[in-house]
Formats: structure tokens, C-alpha cells, sequence
């Protein structure tokens, strides 16, 4: 179970997510990221309320950076869990996030 | 022994998790190495679904033990089977995890991710199975 809130913050866009993002929920996941990016080159993720990721989700983390870098924006994952930075650390992304 | 068969199709992830919640969660696994294991077990079974049965649904078998030492649950062991296409995930080539964020490649990071995460892993394909074993220790956290 997952659920995405979306939300333009001034020339932002807020994604707050809750549940699980997995191999299913990734899917909605990746699309909302890809879309924000098509209407603005700032996004912000919470994670507070996201309890688990899996790779399919690291995957699309990946993506929304790549983006962000490419319009020269800013993508900002907020409020992750120890746990959840763990895991981005385990795969290198901690240098290359930027989390608040 | 626990046992699960179970289609492998990544919307039945929930029936994979719940199995494994039912082994972890009498146990009192600590939370970080649970979330380390239901990483692991969802990349290889996804991997399954989507590599060893491109073109079908097909069976898959997850046999789970759980080792003790002196009276305490102290290493768990899974082990998942296919009959699908042979497909050793171990071949892939490491991910580059240095490189800048716009020479990173998106996949790949999965069996990495298990590579790294887990105490052990290994794969073998015996009498028409793909066979993938995974090993957790399970009262502390991972060798840094």
C-alpha cells in the first residue's frame, strides 16, 4: 500500500509519500516523480511516512536526481528513515541525494 | 522449516512479505536487518518474475530456516526456487557506485544491493531449478 500527495509549493513541487514503495507501488512512484519533472525542474520527497523501499524504488530516486541535475534543479528527499538512508547509502546515492 | 509456494508474480509480493513476517516477527529480529531481509527476498523474487518466467506465471518455492545457538534464533536461511529460465543474478557486473549521478546507470543495483546487504549469497542450478540461498545473521547488525 502507498499512497502519493502531490503538491505545487511555489515554483516546487512536494510529493508526500506513505507506505511501501515495492516492485507494485514503484510504478505510481516513478510516473509521479516523472511527471513533476515535466512541470517544474524543483522536487521535494517526504519520506516520513514511508516505511519501506525496495530497489524498484531506488531506481526511481535515481531517475528523479538525474532529472534534476539535467534542468539544473533541485531534488530533495526529506525526513527518510535511518533505515531507508542506510540503504541509499549501501548503493552510493548519499553523496550524490541531498536530504533535509 | 517454513515453506511457501507461491506464484512468482510481484503482485503477490504481500503473500511473500507476509511470510516472512511470519517467520521474523515471533523472533524479535531487530528492525534494520528485517528491512535488509525483505529487500533481498523481494529482489530475487522479482527477479524470478520478471527473468526466469519472462512469458508466463510459474511456480516458486521459498523454504526458510531459521538456525539457533544456544537457545536463540541466530541465522536465517532462505532459500528460493525456480523452474524457469536458468538465470544466475551473481554474473551481473557490479554497479559503479562512485561514478557522478549523471554517469550512473539505473539498473543493476538491485543484486548489489543483496550482494552487500546479506552474510551470504550463493546460486546453483540443479535438476531444473534456479536455486538462490541467501544468509542473515540475525542478533546484530551487519560487519561494517
Amino acid at each position: 500500500m502507498m499512497t502519493i500527495v502531490s503538491k505545487q509549493e511555489g515554483d516546487m513541487i512536494r510529493l508526500t509519500v506513505e507506505g511501501r514503495i515495492d516492485s507494485n507501488t514503484n510504478i505510481e512512484f516513478q510516473e509521479k516523480i516523472e511527471e513533476s519533472f515535466l512541470q517544474t525542474k524543483h522536487v521535494t520527497i517526504d519520506m516520513k511516512d514511508v516505511t519501506y523501499i525496495s530497489s524498484a524504488a531506488i531506481r526511481s530516486i535515481l531517475i528523479g536526481q538525474k532529472s534534476a541535475s539535467a534542468k539544473d534543479g533541485k531534488f530533495v528527499i526529506k525526513n527518510a528513515s535511518s533505515n531507508i538512508k542506510k540503504l541509499l547509502d549501501s548503493v552510493g546515492l548519499t553523496k550524490i541525494l541531498t536530504f533535509r | 522449516m517454513h515453506v511457501l509456494n507461491v506464484d512468482a508474480d510481484v503482485k503477490l509480493l504481500e503473500d511473500v512479505n507476509d511470510f516472512l513476517n511470519e517467520v521474523l516477527v515471533p523472533l524479535n529480529c531487530p528492525a534494520d536487518i528485517q528491512f535488509q531481509i525483505e529487500v533481498a527476498l523481494e529482489e530475487i523474487y522479482s527477479n524470478i518474475a520478471y527473468y526466469a518466467y519472462p512469458n508466463e506465471i510459474g511456480p516458486t518455492m521459498i523454504y526458510c530456516k531459521v538456525e539457533e545457538e544456544e537457545g536463540k534464533p541466530y541465522l536465517l536461511i532462505l532459500e528460493i526456487e525456480d523452474k524457469g529460465i536458468p538465470y544466475n543474478p551473481l554474473d551481473q557486473e557490479d554497479p559503479d557506485i562512485t561514478l557522478s549521478c549523471e554517469e550512473r546507470e539505473i539498473g543493476g543495483l538491485g543484486i548489489f544491493l543483496v550482494k552487500n546487504s546479506m552474510d551470504f549469497v550463493s546460486y546453483r542450478h540443479e535438476n531444473g531449478a534456479n536455486i538462490f540461498t541467501i544468509k542473515k545473521y540475525l542478533g546484530y547488525e551487519n560487519k561494517e
